[in-house]
């Protein structure tokens, strides 16, 4: 049989394999060429290695240098916060968000200047705070006329002492008997201004609350309805330690700090968030924890 | 058996076992393929060891871990012919008188009862040139332009060494026995 010649090579040999040298192995492992490769990888190798732990290491400060900063910022904050505060709001059982009483003197000055005056320095209006609040409804709708009224302030300007007095000496009085009073002095419309949360916050935030497993008032959280982009509340001790910290609306603070329940006494809070318009906002104030 | 992907991912990360894996799985083709190019077994040894150093050095530029028996394939050859180049640099340039006309097929009966290490060793006596030509021509299946190109010379060259290579191994099957 004729066969073309290279097609018996190609046959026999396109898928030839043969033994090799028994030494073949480790004389590639000598193979100076191959190791100087090796020993060259070793070394890169190496270099990698030393810049990731140092671009590690260094990150790693930059990063901590940051929070240990931001920390301080926030202490910084809180501490200011509780060296504005004043003293009687302190003591006071359920005391109004101190936002509310910052808001005062702008309210105050919204109004007349006659009423300023006398009403300003008045703090005792904060010792009443705890009725007023209960009785908010019943002083919001009596408090539009007055303001709604301008030749009242005029005429009450002499009597608007003696009306807080009065209303201090009797915390028992009745909305309507207090409604009578303040018809009369026009000057109390201060206070009941005041109750109402400032509009700028979307939060209602409650002052007060008893972790105690009864299932009333156990967790201390903001409510709102409106669209809030981002929110953050933290809970600063008063010697401004920070206790917790949620991004979460429906997680509030059940006065547990690190497993331990935290004992009854006033704490700041401070609530950061975006509003639907993308703009940031501080809440802050102090809340009760009532064992 | 290993898979060619996990070695090449292997040797790629410079892990040893993968090397001896590649090795092992390897060594018999680049034995083979270096037993056809050399004219003894010794230099089939040093082509077979040059080529191991080359694959590990430049594995990782392989991509395609699939393709990694024909890219052995071509390193090895290669490696063959720079090695015969580097041993006696002159052979290649021996200029062959060129053939005219036409270069008929060599056909061949009694080839059956030949051995392989038999057929080999004619191979081995071929000269270079023409070992190299009918290697890459007939076993190898690179077109006679691309070997051309390869080995730097004219196109009629390697096909007149490819003719000359065919009728030469004719005459040592034919007068064997």
């Amino acid at each position: 049989m004729n066969k073309k010649i290279d097609d018996i090579f190609k046959e026999k040999f396109s898928n030839f394999e043969a033994k090799p040298e028994d030494d073949l192995w480790s004389k590639i492992q000598h193979d100076q060429r191959w190791t100087e490769h090796q020993h060259r990888q070793s070394v890169k190798n190496l270099i990698i290695y030393a810049a990731i732990g140092v671009v590690a290491i260094v990150s790693s400060i930059i990063l901590i240098n940051s929070r240990i900063k931001s920390d301080v910022k926030v202490k910084d904050e809180v501490v200011k916060e509780i060296n504005e505060m004043p003293r009687a709001e302190v003591t006071s059982v359920s005391a109004p968000p101190t936002l509310s009483d910052a808001e005062e003197p702008a309210l105050e000055e919204s109004l007349t200047e006659a009423l300023i005056e006398p009403n300003a320095p008045d703090k005792p209006l904060t010792s009443i705070a705890d009725e007023e609040v209960q009785n908010l409804e019943a002083v919001t709708t009596i408090a539009e006329p007055a303001k709604e009224n301008p030749s009242l302030p005029v005429q009450t300007e002499t009597s608007s002492k003696p009306t807080n007095k009065q209303v201090k000496e009797n915390p028992t009085h009745t909305p309507v008997e207090k409604a009578g009073n303040l018809q009369n002095a026009g000057t109390a419309a201060n206070p009941s201004t005041s109750s109402p949360k400032p509009t700028s916050s979307p939060f209602s935030i409650p002052n007060a609350f008893t972790p105690n497993g009864d299932g009333l008032n156990d967790v201390f959280a903001p409510v709102t309805n409106s669209e809030i982009q981002s929110y953050q509340l933290d809970i600063y001790s008063r010697s401004g330690q920070k206790l917790f910290t949620s991004r979460n609306l429906q997680y509030g603070w059940n006065g547990e700090y690190q497993g331990g329940m935290m004992e009854g006494g006033s704490y700041i809070y401070f609530i950061r968030y975006k509003d639907a318009d993308g703009q940031e906002h501080i809440d802050k104030g102090q809340l009760l924890l009532i064992r | 058996m290993v898979k060619d992907k996990e070695i090449v991912a292997g040797c790629q990360a410079d892990k040893p076992l993968s090397q001896r894996q590649l090795y092992e799985k390897y060594c018999g083709m680049v034995t083979g393929i270096a037993l056809r190019y050399a004219q003894c077994s010794a230099d089939a040894m040093d082509i077979a060891q040059d080529t191991f150093v080359k694959i590990f050095i430049n594995i990782k530029h392989l991509k395609d871990g699939n393709a990694l028996s024909p890219w052995i394939h071509s390193i090895t050859t290669r490696t063959a012919l720079d090695f015969l180049k580097s041993k006696n640099p002159s052979q290649n340039l021996i200029p062959i008188e060129e053939m005219t006309g036409d270069i008929a097929d060599v056909y061949c009966e009694k080839y059956d009862n030949i051995s392989e290490e038999q057929l080999l060793q004619f191979i081995q006596e071929l000269p270079d040139g023409y070992r190299t030509v009918f290697n890459l021509c007939a076993i190898d299946g690179y077109k006679q332009e691309e070997i051309a190109a390869m080995l730097g010379c004219s196109h009629a060259t390697v096909r007149s060494q490819y003719f000359k290579a065919k009728k030469i191994l004719k005459e040592k099957i034919e007068n064997y026995e």
